[in-house]
């Protein structure tokens, strides 16, 4: 692979190429925020506004940070929804969900910065234990006994609460326990602490009867903002805040304008990070601040600078040491430019790192061909065959984005799968409304040709919950559409007795549609969704390096993808397909359970639906959905069947052909 | 009448201060009293609308282009209702435009950024119109015969189109360099964005040449006062903006400034 291919950094990188002088009174200044918080008493939370172009390393400073501080700073990584606000729930999902990663220790793979946190803040209440040694903190609390350890966790507590008054006792307990608890417990624990709803077995574990109540959710960052800060301070970064901006519509940008400041003024010991492309925030966002709103959100502003000729030269140079010599012969510097070349580049007045690698490739290709020397018409593409390239690596990773959400044992969040039908409308012309009252239960009022419709995104993992929507969507159904939208995959299973009551009803309402999303339907989405928040932060880039225009993205999607044929799309508009497109749903199937069958033939449906799963992913479902197979009887099911194919003993590939 | 002297005088400085006070923030006087309140304000030069107290709107109109007019700038059409106090409706308000143009001190004019209004001396007349399209149309002819001949264009006969309107052939000469780098960092200085596009300053420099304004720009930069940087907003660049912007190596507008503090 080419040593100048890697143009899109990846936040959670381990092993990057990092020219340390460049901007580094970014990231020096994130690092201080961060030193001040664990070294003082008196906590307050810092903000920090990061701006540069596109291309100019704003994500690489996450990757950079994440490296250097190691422990000593759980990270964070938010990114707007197209389709809907931040709120303060959100946060806590996202952060919680954030612990769950791994560090850069060097010590252990399998440290969470979730583990550093309660190990650092268990070593502040307990004598002799040093914060610098989380982790020792941790294993010492682990050998003891049980009683032993609650009295430890008792003791923390109380101390915790001496010394901070407006902890929540009740989650700070639950979260101090979580490292202790068993795989399934602590699922349930930390599902429960991020604000999101655990299903009804996971409230049982951990002795809830429900998910969080609105007003816990501050305090719960409030305590978590303090527990992190004794060890590994919260670094909340808010990445591509270009994509707030909606022409004409200025309520996402003040929504987020709120959330931060609230963040800033009653969450203690968050370093707070906001980065934007700069001409968006100077010109669109800041413009629309009042005083109060840019005194935190403007507190501190720093700016990416473009490398200067001593930095774009230590770039190459660290780009080329990677070079295998065998497969791809290489030169000294100035390779892979001619001399006159490099000169030209070295006294470039304006070059970001990503031109500057634009720039080797075209090298390596053949010679710099600067714009001014091209001939008119020489455009280097026309940009349909990359798009087609990049749309295929933004769908592998919604499918990864759905294994990982199923590997932990949840299904999609509801607020990820409104933001992406959203931006899937939106791209359509369609006019959509959020509905203002908190308890509504519907996500989107559709305003299209074929009348007003409801949108109701089911992801709830709780029968009760699930009862309460389908309610309320039936009552609906009486006097408009109603489209009533869940992942094919959370199928409710046979005890869930209620809500089928009311599904049944909604199908056979006049005017209400029940669609299930497949895992083909969703990912679709979703890659919709973050392909176009790449093309608005001008990382979708075309062969030249240059970044291709939104407009241009846009009319690619609709033309090519036929995204107004998408069957939620098209059901949302009121235009409900009978005749499902390849790889959609049927848009009404008689029930959301699957029919009794032999194992065999259920496990063949479960897997041409997954496309690949291991062997325990499929008994899961199977259970789910109310079977009782086992690993076994689905492993011989499937090993003789046709159009299967295995990969090793666990992993099963569906090769196409009938379940 | 309840107020007194001290009292008027102070609700006097707050509607000059602010363009306009609503009637019901100003007193608390009864209806009846309202009278007396409205002829001393008039007597101190104020009027009275339908829910305010304030400057007439003439004085307001000719105070604000005044004022743009000190920055050599013009005051915009669009949005003027929210920049003067006390407007109660747009018909009021072109009512009171009008009037002042037709009374001479103001006068209606174009400008890049759009309609707007600027003293009736700054406005050009109809023969330096006719003598500017004569030369917008003269330099366009011999700038597309200079393209096809592929030689550059007689200077002489340049000159002579621009001595047809009067203007002075001295802009050919070479510039105040240093004058025209004190002028940018000024416009930067005074800008309360964050970064400064390059057309706005480009247009705020005219009639400076754009390589000029260019040259100045690559200097600033290179002596550590401005850092260029390249074009990030959510859509593409207009063209005529654009046009006004240097290029990086590969074509990118060069669309922002920012201040870098010494």
């Amino acid at each position: 692979m080419s040593p100048f291919s890697h143009e899109h950094a990846d936040p959670w990188a381990a092993d990057f190429v990092d020219v340390p002088s460049l901007n580094r009174e970014v990231s020096d200044a994130i690092a201080d925020a961060v030193t001040e918080i664990r070294d003082r008493d008196q906590l307050h939370s810092h903000s920090i506004l990061v701006l540069g172009p596109a291309g100019a390393g704003k994500t690489h400073l996450f990757a950079r940070l994440r490296r250097q501080l190691g422990p000593r700073a759980a990270f964070v990584l938010l990114r707007p929804e197209l389709g809907a606000d931040a709120t303060a729930r959100h946060v806590l999902s996202h952060l919680v969900r954030a612990l769950r990663r791994t560090t850069l220790t060097g010590l252990s793979d399998t440290q969470t910065q979730l583990d550093i946190v309660v190990g650092s803040a268990f070593a502040a209440v307990r004598e002799g234990a040093s914060r610098n040694y989380p982790h020792l903190v941790l294993e010492e609390l682990a050998s003891l006994d049980e009683d032993a350890r609650e009295e430890a966790i008792e003791d923390a507590v109380e101390a915790l609460e001496e010394r901070f008054e407006d902890l929540d006792a009740d989650w700070l307990e639950t979260f101090l326990r979580a490292p202790f608890m068993k795989k399934a417990t602590r699922r349930a624990a930390l599902t429960w602490l991020s604000g999101l709803e655990p299903n009804e077995r996971a409230l049982r574990r951990i002795g809830y009867s429900a998910a969080m109540a609105d007003e816990a959710i501050l305090p719960a960052l409030r305590t978590l903002g303090v527990l992190a800060s004794f060890g590994a301070p919260i670094v909340l970064v808010f990445d591509q805040l270009e994509n707030l901006v909606e022409p004409g519509d200025d309520a996402r940008i003040l929504a987020h304008a709120n959330l931060l400041a609230e963040l800033h003024d009653t969450v203690r010991g968050l370093v707070l990070v906001q980065m934007a492309l700069d001409g968006v925030w100077s010109e669109s966002v800041s413009p629309l601040l009042n005083e109060a709103a840019r005194s935190r959100l403007e507190k501190t502003v720093l700016f990416t600078r473009m490398p200067d000729a001593a930095q774009r030269e230590a770039l190459v140079k660290a780009w080329t040491a990677g070079v295998d010599d065998e497969a791809e012969p290489s030169g000294d510097f100035p390779w892979p430019f001619q001399p006159a070349d490099w000169e030209r580049i070295a006294g470039a007045t304006v070059m970001t790192p990503r031109m500057l690698m634009k720039a080797c490739r075209d090298a390596l290709a053949g010679g710099v061909v600067l714009a001014a020397e091209r001939g008119e018409g020489e455009e280097a593409d026309d940009g349909g065959d990359r798009l087609e390239e990049l749309w295929e690596a933004q769908l592998a990773q919604a499918r990864a984005e759905l294994d990982r959400a199923w590997k932990e044992h949840e299904g999609l969040g509801g607020t990820r799968l409104t933001g992406a039908l959203m931006a899937a409308l939106r791209l359509e012309g369609v006019k959509l409304q959020q509905p203002k009252a908190k308890k509504a239960k519907y996500q989107l009022r559709v305003l299209a040709p074929a009348g007003e419709r409801l949108v109701y995104v089911m992801q709830q993992p709780h029968p009760r919950s699930v009862g309460a929507v389908l309610k309320d969507a039936v009552a609906n159904a009486e006097s408009r559409g109603v489209l009533v939208l869940r992942e094919q995959a959370m199928a409710f299973p046979p005890r869930w007795k209620k809500a089928t009551e009311h599904l049944e009803r909604l199908q056979g309402a006049a005017r209400g549609v029940w669609m299930p999303l497949d895992r083909q339907a969703l990912a679709r989405l979703l890659a919709a969704h973050d392909f176009l928040a790449a093309a608005r932060s001008q990382d979708l880039t075309g062969e030249d390096g240059a970044p291709l225009p939104e407009a241009r993205v846009q009319a690619w999607m609709r033309e090519r993808l036929e995204v107004g044929g998408w069957p939620a799309v098209a059901a949302a508009r009121g235009e409900r397909k009978g005749d499902a497109d390849e790889g959609a749903v049927s848009a009404a199937p008689a029930s959301p359970t699957p029919a009794p069958a032999k194992a065999g033939g259920q496990a063949q449906a479960v897997l041409a639906q997954l496309g690949v799963a291991s062997i325990d992913r499929i008994v899961r479902e199977l259970r789910q959905a109310g079977g009782a197979a086992g690993r076994r009887e689905v492993r011989e099911a499937l090993e003789g069947a046709a159009g299967v194919t295995f990969f090793g003993r666990e992993i099963a590939y569906w090769r196409g052909g009938e379940a | 009448m309840s107020m007194d002297a001290e009292q008027l005088e102070a609700l006097g400085a707050a509607i000059r201060e602010a363009g306009a006070v609503k009637v019901a923030e100003a007193a608390k006087e009864t209806d009846a009293e309202l009278p007396a309140l409205t002829e001393e304000l008039a007597r101190r030069g104020f009027e009275r609308s339908e829910k305010h107290f304030r400057v007439p709107l003439g004085e307001q109109l000719r105070a604000r282009v005044a004022a743009e007019a000190a920055a050599e700038a013009a005051l915009p059409l669009k949005g003027l209702r929210k920049r003067l106090g006390g407007v109660e409706s747009a018909d009021e308000l072109s009512f009171a435009v009008e009037q002042a143009c037709e009374a001479g001190p103001l006068a209606r004019v174009t400008t890049s950024a759009g309609a707007a209004l600027a003293q009736a001396e700054a406005a050009l007349d109809e023969a330096e119109m006719a003598a500017l399209g004569a030369l917008a149309e003269g330099l366009r002819k011999l700038l597309a015969r200079a393209k096809r001949g592929g030689a550059p264009l007689h200077r002489p006969e340049v000159d002579a189109l621009f001595a047809g309107v009067g203007l002075d052939a001295g802009h050919y000469a070479p510039l105040d360099e240093a004058a025209l780098r004190e002028a940018l960092l000024a416009e930067v200085d005074a800008s309360r964005q964050l970064l400064v596009p390059v057309p706005a300053l480009v247009r705020a420099l005219a009639p400076a040449p754009l390589a000029a304004t260019h040259a100045a720009l690559e200097a600033a930069a290179a002596e550590g006062a401005l850092e260029l940087r390249p074009a990030s907003s959510v859509a593409a660049v207009p063209d005529e903006d654009a046009r006004l912007c240097p290029r990086t190596a590969d074509g990118v507008p060069i669309h922002y400034v920012r201040r870098l503090k010494p």
